[in-house]
């Protein structure tokens, strides 16, 4: 039996090897150690690490409040612009950014960080911590993160405006209880209002033309000699516009968006599931020995998480884009374009809205949700 | 004269041999030493020295190019994260060989018994280019039915007679791929033959195709 030879090999093509390439070299810089550590430093290493964990042992076992007065520059920049903490700027405490124009007490204890305000503007982006709350006191209202990036306006009296970029937030006054999701904003004012409709520029109503004459014509009659007959114009009255609606062009197309289900998604319930769920997910899609298709169903469902319900947009977003480098033939691509469009255009139709359509549209050719990106493309 | 000139020529070509293999030598162990320091170009250089020759044996033992990504994937993979274990007694590729041969052979056993050989071989892969269609055609329905007899077999036997049968690697070399003795390799590829032929017996396509290899 000589079959040697006798059997052709069907050559990869190019571009399987170099996706091929490209995950074992992500692989491999994943697993590689930095550096093998010398004999010498393992000591100095293991001495460091006694220590560093009878000081985690006595701070767990001793909950002492600490109470620090952080004074902020006054200087106005948003979150995540490359700042980093040396310039004094950008505080971090406990996997919570804070910047803005505000002064505030915060306390800390191992379960719970309370930022008093007492006037200014905040902005926080804060990693989800089951195991740690944080609050932000500005007068008698309470806000609560729930793993988010949000915005606090307090005028020091009574006018408070919370705006949610990302995540949840959970804001008390008097007793009531609002939960303020990502794309909305809260103000002691109106409740909780879309972002949309809060920062929308607002639509001035022209006044009736009818009751704004352009010259108005009033005639004086004069009685004393000599008799004259004069006429004098005096300037019309224009009333203040006043403000009669607020319009999203695009209500009705990105409540089409919200309506087609995502496909693949995980059956999760609640933050603290997710949150597991993505550290099981990411041990599986960022094994090197993980095979693709799980891999790439792990990569997907995470961004899934990650929108809803953590609502980290930006997050779900990089791993959407990751998902696009890695597994460019996966099974989930079509669904993880259309959750891009999905993050994309939750907010507003924009540009990058449109270019999301625009991908996917591309790649599917039919369905419903084919039909919405379609019209979200056309959109100017 | 001329034979001295003969033996002269011989132990030149040998020299050159040895200074190759010992140039190729330096040159694995220094891509080697580059890869431990984590540095990516050196990753890709060696899995572009070697993917076709692993590729082709994985190919050969598989049948087809399913699953053939993720497998070359974790073949690398694994490479790379045991590459601290290479201590340069065997060549390289010899090593990497190895490596892969588990990978396949994990994958096989995973994979159970099953019938699922799905070839893609296109026509124009097959060689001999003045082939009549109907050869051709042959070649193709052979090369179906021969593994899926293979499929029916277990990972060992499967490896050690692809190995060998169709990868034309010596039994020795085989024995030392899947870590058995030249005997047990032996036995297994006489099995696999036995069961090949005896599914001839009853395939007319499958008996043609294996004599054609035969006159071949």
């Amino acid at each position: 039996m000589k079959l040697a030879n006798k059997i052709p090999v069907e050559q990869l093509d190019e571009e399987r090897l170099t996706n091929i390439e490209r995950r074992i070299v992500i692989g491999v810089s994943e697993c590689t150690p930095e550096h093998v550590p010398r004999r010498g430093f393992v000591f100095a290493a293991g001495g460091m690490l006694a220590v560093a964990t009878a000081a985690l042992i006595g701070w767990k076992l001793h909950t002492v409040t600490v109470v620090e007065q952080v004074a902020i520059t006054p200087q106005h920049f948003a979150v995540g612009d490359g700042r980093d903490g040396r310039d004094g700027v950008k505080v971090s405490i406990d996997g919570a950014t804070l910047a803005g124009t505000a002064s505030y007490d915060v306390t800390r204890t191992p379960t719970r960080i309370e930022i008093q305000m007492q006037r200014g503007s905040l902005e926080l982006a804060v990693i989800h911590d089951p195991h740690r709350s944080l609050v932000i006191h500005a007068g008698d209202t309470e806000i609560e993160d729930i793993g988010t990036k949000f915005h606090v306006d307090f005028d020091g009296a009574s006018t408070i405006a919370v705006r949610v970029a990302e995540g949840e937030v959970q804001v008390t006054r008097r007793g009531r209880v609002a939960r303020v999701s990502a794309g909305n904003a809260w103000t002691t004012e109106t409740g909780t209002v879309a972002l949309a409709v809060l920062d929308a520029p607002k639509v001035i109503a022209a006044a009736d033309p009818v009751a704004v004459p352009a010259v108005t014509h009033v005639s004086v009659v004069v009685r004393q000699p000599p008799i004259h007959h004069v006429e004098a114009v005096v300037p019309p009255h224009v009333p203040e516009p006043r403000v009669v609606a607020t319009i999203d062009p695009y209500l009705e197309l990105r409540t089409a968006i919200r309506s087609v289900p995502l496909e693949l998604a995980p059956a999760i319930d609640g933050h603290s599931d997710a949150a597991t769920e993505i550290a099981k997910l990411k041990k599986i899609a960022y094994s090197p020995t993980t095979l693709g298709p799980e891999a790439s169903a792990a990569t997907y469902q995470i961004a899934v998480l990650l929108y809803r319900p953590l609502g980290q947009d930006s997050e779900a977003l990089n791993t959407l884009e990751m998902y696009r480098r890695r597994f460019a033939g996966g099974k989930e691509l079509h669904a993880a374009q259309w959750l891009r469009v999905r993050i994309e255009c939750s907010h507003t139709v924009d540009e990058a809205c449109r270019r999301a359509a625009y991908s996917y549209q591309h790649e599917v050719t039919s369905g419903r949700a084919s039909d919405i990106a379609i019209r979200i493309t056309n959109t100017q | 004269m001329t034979t001295a000139r003969a033996v002269t020529g011989e132990a030149f070509s040998c020299t050159i041999e040895a200074v190759t293999v010992a140039a190729a030598y330096v040159e694995d162990v220094m891509l080697v030493d580059r890869c431990l320091t984590g540095e990516p170009a050196a990753t890709r250089e060696l899995f572009r020295r070697h993917r076709v020759r692993v590729h082709a044996s994985l190919f050969r033992v598989l049948g087809s190019n399913r699953d053939m990504d993720d497998l070359l994937q974790e073949a690398f993979i694994q490479v790379f994260q045991s590459l601290r274990g290479w201590r340069a007694e065997a060549s390289l590729s010899t090593w990497i060989d190895r490596v892969s041969v588990r990978v396949a052979y994990r994958y096989l056993s995973r994979r159970g018994r099953q019938v699922a050989t799905d070839l893609l071989i296109d026509d124009e892969s097959v060689p001999g280019g003045d082939l009549t269609d109907a050869r051709r055609q042959l070649a193709r329905d052979g090369v179906k039915r021969l593994y899926a007899v293979l499929d029916e077999l277990g990972a060992a036997a499967r490896l050690a007679f692809t190995l060998h049968e169709i990868d034309g690697r010596p039994l020795a070399e085989v024995a030392e791929l899947v870590g058995s003795s030249v005997t047990a390799t032996k036995l297994r590829v006489w099995r696999a033959r036995k069961k090949i032929e005896t599914a001839a017996a009853a395939d007319p396509v499958l008996r043609e195709f294996l004599a054609e290899g035969m006159a071949a």
